[in-house]
Order: structure tokens, then sequence, then C-alpha cells
């Protein structure tokens, strides 16, 4: 194989999700390997699209109004404008609303937790 | 004593107080926006919120903001240090009903004080001087309410400001031309054509009284802040004791802005404002409820720390010591305000980042400093970057410590007012003591003193 060659492999290996790629010459064969996504999302991760969603004022997180399902579970899809969570504070509560819609990649928070502003709260994997 | 304070401030401010609560063994809670994460303030701090974005409406002035990282972080008090919310009486009233002590007066007193002419009311009452002038609003006796001001006058928009509807009258005869300019000028701007007389100053000082009060009606007043050396009402230099304030005029001064503040009810540390005429006599202009910039000079001055005081006038406190150690002078001192502004072009803003620092230090000089190497000046607030506060034994001394701490002080990366500072103090007009609040405009004029870049050590002067 010669460098033009190797080249081609590469330039098409990038256009993969590939991690690992192996090759042999005698013994034939090849092998690809697809690592599992990591456990801890960072926004701009290659090949990923990860937008984050932070926290829009100070005071204390809750998962929604008392009495109302809890919508943010990691690695459901959410839909924009889907209300993740709230923040109580000493004014009227704050929505935290899905900016965009995808998958919910991480939550970062819990309820009763004490929250700031621009505080990352969710990672949302982008479909839209 | 409260345990932990809530300071809903930013830059060198906000620094001076975690300074005292630490010194007090209180914990401080510091809040931030966005465009601070990389302040001082922050990292000297026990804790510290994110309130909001960069631009202070939403942030430093977010009332439910800072009151929800009061809540949060369990403060229970909150200093608000000067500008932003340190005069709002909502502000003041919400932290009460929050259950939050406000380091500062009651809302009350802030309401009372807070309008020009409910201030003026309170001021004439309680035997104060104020600005000769008509009562109330000029009609067709003009003339008569004029020779009994006595001219010079000044002729003043009632719903005034921005300089519209202002003219000053030296002769009885231009007296009718000019209020009828005043008028049309008044009604075009305010829709509101009703105008007043009031003397005109012709060379004034601006002069000021710091006052400490606690509840159980223990007031004191401290001595004089001299904040002549002014551009377009902001201040630039202040210092104390006065150079052309007599112990008389200062007995009268500290007399008057304690029967003023008793009069409206006033706790915790302020300042009334006073004019100062070349004759002596002074008349009342306005009270700062609040800590004021320049209150490290009357520090340097009494050797006390007002600062600390004021957490314990707030937390019911009695007022530690009586006015006889309040009116001690141990010492001359004159605050620099480095604002990060080029003086070369007409004091234009100049945010940035610091690449170098190299702070004054030996007797006598304080540095109130939020800046550090790396540190980014955003644009979002004021420009104050430090504050630099001589004290000596007399005033050419200070005069003297100033000039050779500016010798030693560079921030570079950024312009700054410092070249500008140098040259007042080199200036004979400010040597001499002699000179009123138009002093600034007048060493831009021809023929006054060119701004000059410090003289460092190895170089030609």
């Amino acid at each position: 194989m010669d460098k033009n060659e190797l080249q081609e492999v590469l330039d098409w290996a990038k256009t993969t999700d590939l991690v690992e790629l192996e090759f042999k010459l005698d013994g034939k064969g090849f092998s690809f390997s697809k690592k599992p996504k990591p456990v801890t999302a960072v926004c701009g991760f290659p090949g990923r699209n990860l937008a984050a969603v932070p926290c829009p004022g100070v005071g204390i997180f809750q998962w929604n109004a008392p009495g109302s399902p809890r919508l943010a579970v990691e690695g459901k899809a959410v839909a924009k404008g889907d209300v993740l969570g709230i923040v109580e504070g000493p004014g009227a509560p704050k929505k935290i609303e899905a900016p965009c819609g995808g998958a919910l990649q991480n939550v970062c928070v819990d309820a009763g937790q004490t929250v700031q502003y621009g505080q990352p709260l969710f990672f949302i994997d982008r479909k839209d | 004593m409260f345990k932990k304070i809530l300071i809903a401030n930013r830059s060198e401010i906000a620094v001076r107080v975690i300074r005292a609560c630490r010194e007090m063994g209180i914990k401080s809670v510091a809040v931030y926006s966005e465009a601070d994460r990389e302040s001082l303030h922050v990292r000297l701090a026990d804790e510290a919120v994110c309130i909001g974005p960069a631009p202070a409406a939403s942030s430093y002035l977010d009332v439910e903001a800072v009151l929800g990282a009061a809540k949060v972080t369990g403060a229970e008090a909150v200093h608000p240090g000067y500008g932003f919310l340190a005069e709002n009486a909502g502000f003041c009233q919400a932290c009460r009903d929050a259950g939050l002590v406000f380091i500062g007066p009651k809302p009350e007193a802030i309401r009372r004080l807070g309008f020009k002419s409910s201030a003026r009311d309170l001021a004439r009452k309680a035997g104060v001087p104020i600005v000769p002038g008509s009562m109330g609003l000029l009609g067709h006796d003009f003339m008569a309410e004029a020779s009994k001001v006595g001219f010079p006058v000044m002729v003043k928009a009632a719903a005034g400001g921005g300089g519209k509807g202002l003219r000053l009258v030296r002769e009885a005869k231009d007296l009718e031309a000019q209020i009828r300019m005043a008028k049309a000028e008044a009604g075009a701007a305010f829709k509101d054509d009703s105008v007043y007389l009031e003397k005109f100053i012709e060379h004034p000082r601006h002069v000021e009284i710091q006052i400490a009060a606690d509840e159980a009606g223990g007031i004191v007043a401290f001595p004089e802040r001299d904040c002549t050396v002014q551009r377009r009402h902001q201040k630039l230099i202040e210092e104390s004791p006065s150079p052309v304030v007599t112990s008389d005029i200062r007995r009268r001064m500290q007399e008057a802005a304690r029967s003023l503040a008793k009069a409206a009810g006033y706790t915790n540390v302020g300042t009334v404002e006073f004019l100062l005429d070349t004759d002596g006599s002074f008349y009342f202009m306005e009270v700062n409820t609040r800590l004021q910039v320049e209150h490290p000079v009357t520090e340097l001055v009494t050797g006390l720390d007002l600062v600390n005081l004021q957490i314990r006038l707030a937390a019911g406190e009695k007022m530690p010591f009586g006015q006889d150690r309040a009116s001690e002078i141990r010492a001359h001192s004159i605050e620099h305000r480095i604002n990060a502004e080029d003086p070369a072009h007409g004091f234009a803003p100049c945010p940035g980042t610091i690449e170098r620092v190299s702070l004054p230090g030996g007797p006598g000089v304080r540095v109130d400093t939020h800046i550090y190497p790396g540190y980014t000046v955003p644009s979002y607030y004021d420009s104050l970057i430090a504050k630099l506060i001589i004290s000596a034994p007399d005033r050419d001394g200070a005069v003297a410590r100033g000039l050779r701490a500016f010798g030693e002080f560079s921030i570079d990366g950024i312009k700054t007012t410092i070249p500008f500072h140098c040259s007042v103090l080199a200036h004979p007009l400010f040597k001499g003591g002699k000179f009123d609040t138009s002093f600034i405009e007048a060493m831009k004029a021809p023929g006054g003193e060119p701004f000059r870049e410090p003289v460092k050590e190895g170089q030609p002067a």
C-alpha cells in the first residue's frame, strides 16, 4: 500500500464515526471498532451537537410545578419548548425550557439543589 | 453579630466590604454578572453566586436575583456598597420583607432624603442653610424676589435637568429677558415652563460631612471632605481636612449635618453635601444615604473603620464613640480616583485587558482596587478601577507623598487617569489649595498645565 492509497483510507475513515481501524496483510482480515458514548458529555465533542441549557436565574431547582410530572429524564427525547424544570426564587418561578429538540444527554441537577444564573443544567444532543 | 453578609455590588467596594467582613469573622457572599466572573471580589469572597448577564439591569440591579442569592446562601444581611441598589428605598424595603438586614438607613429615611425637594424642606425645617432662592415658583413679582436673593441669580426650570432652562443672570436689567428664554426652553424640553430663582454661588467648593447614627439616636459627624476637584460633577480627588475650612466652619457644618440626620430619623452612615461660598457661608445640597466612594479619606484622617462601623450599627450596636472622637483630625488625607479613561482624549472610557500592574506602597499609601495583571476591565460598568488614598501629617506632605506614590504606580494595557492626577498634584493652584469646582475645566483651557506622565526612577524628568 503506497502513501496515496493510505491517504485515501484515512480520508474515508474521517467520514465515519470509527475510532479504531485494524488492517492485516497476510492474515487478510479487517477490524473496525466503535467505542461507546462517553458518560460525561462535553460541549463541542466531535461529531456531536450538544446544546447546553443554562440556568435562567438564582434559586432552588425543582423538576416541575408541584403535582406535575417530571419530564427531564436522561436519554429521553425532548421537543423545543418542553419544560425541563423550574427555578424557585423570591419572585415568580422561572421555567427552564428546552432551547432545541433532541435527546436529553445529561441532567446535571437534582430537585432541591441551589442553582445560579448561567449554570449548565442539561445537555441536549440536538436533532433539529 | 451577623454570621454571613451578602455584598450586592462589584469592583473595589465589594472587595472593601469583604475585607471588613473577614476581619470581623463574618462570612461573605459575592454576587456577580457573567462579565465579572474573573473579578477579584468573586475570588476573595467565601462564596460567590452568578446572578445574571452583563447588563446591570439584569444582574446588579435585579432585586429578585440579589434576594435569591441571599436566600440560597443563607445570608442574614445585605451590604449594598455604593451605586446600583444602594439608595433604592424599594430594595431596602424588599430586604426587610425578605427577613434580611439592609446595611444602611431605613427605607423611610431614604425616601425622605432621596427627593431633592423633600430633602430641602427637611433641611429648612431643621435650620440647615439652603441656597437662598425664590419661595416656590416665579410669578409676576420676579424682580422683587431677585433683589431679595441678590444678584447674580440662577433661573432654574422646576422640571429641570441636563442644563435645560438654566440661565445665569448677573444684572437686574437682563432678568426679564432671561426668564422669558428659560421659560421657553423649559416649556419645550419638559412641557412645563415653571421656573424658580436661586442665588448663584460664584466660586463654590464642594464640601461634605460624613455622619453615622445608631438606632438609639446617637449621631456623630466626622471632619469634612473637600470634593471640589470635579469634572462634569464627577468627583476626581477628595481630601480631608479641606484647605479652606476653618474649625469654626467645620463645627457649624457638623452641627448642621447632625440636626438634619436627627430630623430625618437617619440611621447608619451617610453624607451631607454642602456648597461652600468664599465668605465661609455654606448651603445644603443633598444627602447621600450610603457609604461614599471617598469614605477612606475619613478613615485615614480619623483612624476609624467606617465599613466595620456600618456593619455594627446595622446589627443594632450602639455608637462606640462620641462626637469628640469622631471629630479628631489625626492626619491629612487625599484620595485619587483612578479611572480606565483616556485623559488625553476627553476622558473617553478605555476598557480592556490589564497586562501589568505595579502598585505603590510604603508609608501612608493605601490602594483600594479590584484589578490584577490579566484582569479585563468590562465595558458595562463605571470606569473606576482603583483608589489611591494618601495620608501624611499635613497637606504638603500628602501632596509630596502622592507624587512619590504615582511615580511607583503603573498600569499597562489600558489608558488610565494616572497622568491626569500627577498634573493636578503638581499644579500650583492645587498646591496652594485655592480653587473652585471649575478648576479642572480651567486646567484644560489654553495656557493651562498640560497633562504630564509620571516621572519614574531612572528616567529623565
